[in-house]
């Protein structure tokens, strides 16, 4: 490129006084979007291109959105393609499943994944199960969306994770984006999977900007579903984590290369199918293993991880026994200071690396 | 037959369905007719002679195709002790309330709306994470809680501090469950607003919507089967009168003929979403009757009116047992005296009116028409605050 544009300046140089003007390449100012604008324009984009695709949920139109993810649409789109619901989670997910089965794309928006558990029912057994029982001839090409896992000051009715439950069945598919570009790749890709995708976004996280690649600008980018990222490579531990810890793991990480320790950050995007493959070639390298989540310890994230590491090649890889930092085992409570110390704070994943590495 | 010229009416052949229409099969069932009518079991039935004998429905046979059109426009009507200007309209619903009595409901409605001020200014303000005023609808809360005994059960949603305010619970105790600080008895653990009250039996409050109904109706049922002489009253929007746990609840206090209240608070809006889209019909009061529960609307603007239905409803609902059905709704269709919205630090202010806490509560046109020349301020004493409360463990 530069040689072209060399090419081009010489003759333009030697003709001085004929023009003025030149080509001028300069490198794009580095963008920054919030997750709310990227998954905002993920969903703009595919609602743009194929009118099957629509949003349905509580507040979505007219409010914006309640945590505006949908600010616009509704003035784009109309009451057709963007829909507020009565307050029934078990009525609207019911409906946007059946009209899923009937050929459309439903975005269903639930306004936390708490109270997707009005809905399980219908998400679970009908919509996970569907194609897998009727011999793969119904698809159920929905997308369920909202935010995940904790936030501030909300307590515990509304702050539970629940990348475990619904990563635990066979049938759906489960992403769980951490920055901009995650969220804008990953809406688009479960927008046009025809499997039934959770997708579990973070209340916190949607006001924070990032840095967008020009490639993320694209009308058709995509993350593919079941691929993880490795957001920082290092040489001593591998630390798989998903949605904000991997912003609390790369602070970590921050931290602890000053005193001469580089670990590698995995940002899982997905939760199911987990991308092993990455996990296992992570740990082959580092020797030592940490996850990090935000859910609750007992058959969690990290359990899994753990549980397929030793079932597969990396076991014999490891010094030391992998470490999981989760979310304290308690209801969330609300008050301040019991808020703080009920989720992984970076202090905790520096101490659990630090115990994992024996220093 | 009849149901093929029923079924070809309601899906016209340009399958345009604007109305979904329901279309009811009932077939007679000679099982249910011998567990029902044991003695009917040999008798036969002349074709001149029949009378419906379908399990479930008490009717009559009609020859004429005629839909039941949803009435929205002459629905239910609505129930009012006084008019706007706080006049008795009919002499024989005063509820003579002794002097005492009325003067307690509106202190408890202003210092209600006075708490809501200050906690709402301190939630934009950053010093609590999360608050819901009761602006407009301080009346139901006082109305009904006075016409209950205070062992009565309340479940509420989240917009009854009016119950607890009228029963007495201390300023302090809100603004530390609010505060989440030292002197909270729930050690932190709820989002403001979220009070519960053992000794005045007021359940504590539940974020996800709905789901106090079905529980309101089981401890109800409980205090049946105890032979307890208790009533439960069970509070919620019309916006979580949508979701399927409402349905349930229902259901189930008819069936069960369960000593209970259904208090459905109606201000017009959940958020952002307008009644319009939130449910069609004759709002949530036409549907008591639909599960057989005994309904009425009240204007939830009149306290007056709330106290005589609720106080009504409470004999009613405690003296059933067996016999006729306990369950009783009310509905109360709320005006834009106070449009609120609930306010999280997440949240931009919604595009709704702001509330109008300013508006002349009626029972003050009342209460002045009464007691001449008295001011708001005058009515009540300035008390000295009781507790010894360190102050700075409410910051």
């Amino acid at each position: 490129m530069a040689a072209v544009s060399g090419l081009v300046r010489r003759p333009l140089r030697e003709v001085s006084g004929l023009l003025k003007r030149r080509f001028h390449w300069t490198a794009p100012a580095a963008l920054q979007v919030t997750v709310r604008d990227a998954i905002n324009q993920g969903m703009d984009e595919e609602l743009e291109r194929d009118e099957k695709v629509f949003l349905l949920g509580e507040e979505v139109a007219q409010y914006d959105g309640a945590y505006k993810v949908s600010r616009g649409l509704w003035k784009k789109y109309g009451d057709k393609r963007i829909i507020d619901t009565p307050i029934s989670e078990m009525g609207f997910a019911g409906i946007a499943v059946g009209a899923a089965m009937a050929g459309l794309r439903p975005i269903c928006e639930f306004m936390t994944f708490n109270f997707s558990m009005q809905a399980i029912d219908q998400v679970i057994n009908s919509a996970a199960k569907t194609y897998y029982m009727s011999g793969g001839f119904q698809p159920v090409p929905i997308v369920f969306r909202g935010p995940n896992g904790a936030s501030a000051g909300v307590a515990a009715q509304h702050s539970q994770c629940f990348a475990a439950w619904y990563g635990h069945c066979p049938g759906l598919k489960v992403v769980s984006p951490w920055n901009s570009e995650d969220a804008k790749g990953l809406i688009k890709s479960a927008i046009r999977d025809n499997n039934p995708v959770v997708v579990l976004e973070n209340e916190l996280m949607y006001g924070v900007p990032f840095e967008f690649p020009p490639e993320a600008q694209s009308k058709d980018f995509l993350i593919p579903i079941g691929k993880a990222k490795i957001e920082r490579q290092g040489t001593h531990i591998t630390v798989v984590s998903h949605s904000r810890p991997v912003g609390h793991c790369l602070e970590a990480a921050a931290v602890l290369s000053k005193e001469g320790v580089e670990c590698e950050v995995i940002n899982m995007r997905t939760i199911r199918p987990m991308d092993m493959e990455t996990i296992e070639a992570s740990v082959m390298k580092t020797n030592h293993l940490v996850t990090v989540e935000g859910g609750w310890p007992q058959f969690g994230v990290g359990a899994e991880i753990c549980a397929r590491i030793m079932e597969g090649p990396a076991f014999n890889f490891l010094d030391a026994p992998a470490v999981r930092v989760t979310g304290a085992d308690v209801p969330m409570p609300y008050a301040k200071i019991l808020e703080d110390n009920s989720i992984p704070q970076v202090k905790d994943i520096i101490f659990a690396i630090k115990k994992t590495l024996n220093i | 037959m009849a149901v093929a010229i029923a079924a070809a009416r309601v899906w016209r052949p340009n399958r345009g369905l604007s109305q979904a229409a329901l279309l009811l099969l009932w077939r007679p069932g000679a099982r249910g007719l011998a567990r029902s009518h044991p003695h009917r079991q040999q008798q036969q039935f002349s074709s001149l002679d029949d009378k419906p004998q379908f399990p479930g429905a008490s009717a009559e046979f009609i020859d004429k195709l005629e839909f039941i059109q949803p009435n929205v426009i002459s629905g239910i009507p609505i129930y009012r002790v006084m008019d706007r200007q706080g006049q008795i309209i009919n002499p024989s619903e005063d509820p003579h309330l002794p002097k005492e009595k009325v003067l307690k409901l509106y202190k408890s409605m202003t210092l209600l709306n006075t708490m809501d001020r200050i906690l709402y200014e301190s939630q934009r303000q950053g010093r609590i994470s999360f608050y819901m005023t009761n602006y407009g609808e301080e009346g139901t809360h006082v109305g009904s809680a006075a016409a209950l005994d205070d062992t009565d059960l309340v479940f509420g949603q989240y917009r009854e501090a009016g119950v607890l305010m009228y029963r007495d619970y201390p300023l302090e105790l809100f603004m530390a469950q609010c505060y989440g600080n030292i002197s909270d008895l729930g050690k932190g653990r709820q989002m403001p607003v979220h009070y519960g009250c053992k000794e005045r039996h007021f359940v504590t409050i539940s974020s996800p919507l709905a789901t106090q109904i079905p529980q309101a109706v089981g401890a109800a049922y409980a205090a049946k089967r105890a032979n307890a002489n208790r009533v439960v009253i069970c509070y919620f929007g019309e916006g979580a009168a949508s979701e399927g746990d409402a349905h349930a609840g229902f259901n189930f206090a008819a069936t069960l003929e369960c000593p209970i209240i259904f208090f459905c608070r109606n201000n017009g809006y959940a958020i952002s979403t307008p009644t319009s889209e939130q449910y069609r019909g004759d709002g949530i009061a036409a549907r008591g009757p639909g599960y057989g529960i005994m309904s009425i609307r009240v204007d939830g603007n009149d306290v007056f009116a709330v106290y005589n239905r609720s106080s009504h409803g409470g004999p009613k609902a405690r003296a059933s047992s067996l016999s006729t059905t306990g369950a009783c709704g009310i509905m109360m269709p709320l005006h834009a005296v106070g449009l609120w919205h609930l306010v999280s630090h997440q949240q931009e202010l919604s595009t709704a009116p702001k509330p109008k806490g300013t508006t002349k509560p009626i029972l003050e046109s009342y209460l002045n028409s009464l007691f001449l020349g008295h001011s708001r301020y005058q009515l009540f004493r300035r008390e000295k605050p009781q507790s010894n409360l360190n102050r700075e463990s409410l910051i």
